[in-house]
């Protein structure tokens, strides 16, 4: 297995609680950010804590309390991520329409983790249009975020490039395109 | 959605990486954590901590 063993056992941690919220009647959490990165290059990438999207931000984070997580306080005030004190893992719970709505749902990739419980990851097109949007962020760029851009594409199975195309056009507001990545990752 | 397994994921990144000349874990720039929102920097914050107070490193290398 290519991933680091941390993140297996983390994913093995969190699928009960996605399955848990679909059971409850909710649509289905997707994982986003380095996470969902971490996934698409094989623990090339490392990520810290887990980016979760969901409509039902309460009903999840209940579910997650109820897994032995905690809520983050630092100097008295509540903050937004979870963490669990025994695993050292932590959980940021985003609410909301993934991407704001943009994301084609046909393209998430349903992973199943074991037993039959699974996690949905975000499609490998809007994480590399959120790395180029990342990319473009600052005046002065970030070359990091089109580096991971670049290794996401390579990486990649079965892209839908006229998806992928909209995409950066949308995260970079038409400063970028396909075509850039493509010359790019030569 | 499409369907996949840890399994299938890792077998077909391992190819494309022998395709593409890659080796090892380090050929993907890391994030260089500039942009986190303070949230996020808590909640990393606490992770480290947790590991450091059980003598261990982190379960994760990230710039915060």
């Amino acid at each position: 297995m290519a991933y680091r063993k941390e993140f297996v056992e983390a994913l093995r941690l969190l699928a009960p609680a996605f399955e848990r919220l679909v059971a409850e009647g909710q649509p289905r959490p997707v994982l986003v950010g380095g996470a969902a990165v971490e996934f698409y290059t094989g623990s090339a990438v490392v990520s810290g804590d887990f980016d979760v999207v969901t409509e039902a931000q309460d009903a999840f984070e209940a579910i997650l309390l109820d897994l032995g997580f905690v809520r983050e306080k630092r100097h008295g005030r509540l903050l937004r991520g979870l963490y669990h004190p025994d695993l050292e893992m932590g959980v940021e719970v985003v609410s909301g329409r993934l991407f704001d709505g943009a994301c084609d749902e046909t393209r998430i990739r349903l992973v199943d983790i074991r037993d039959g419980q699974r996690i949905a990851m975000a499609p490998v097109e809007d994480l590399i249009a959120d790395r180029m949007g990342q990319y473009c962020a600052t005046k002065a760029r970030v070359p990091e975020m089109l580096d991971q851009a670049i290794k996401l594409y390579q990486l990649a199975e079965d892209v839908d490039e006229a998806y992928l195309d909209r995409r950066i056009q949308e995260e970079t507001q038409g400063e970028y395109d396909i075509e850039y990545l493509k010359a790019a990752s030569r | 959605m499409i369907v996949t397994t840890l399994e299938k994921q890792a077998a077909h990144i391992a190819k494309r990486k022998a395709e593409l000349g890659y080796d090892g874990l380090d050929y993907v720039a890391a994030n260089p954590g500039t942009r986190r929102t303070r949230n996020k920097v808590a909640l990393l914050r606490r992770l480290a901590d947790l590991a450091r107070r059980r003598g261990k490193a982190p379960r994760f290398k990230a710039n915060f």
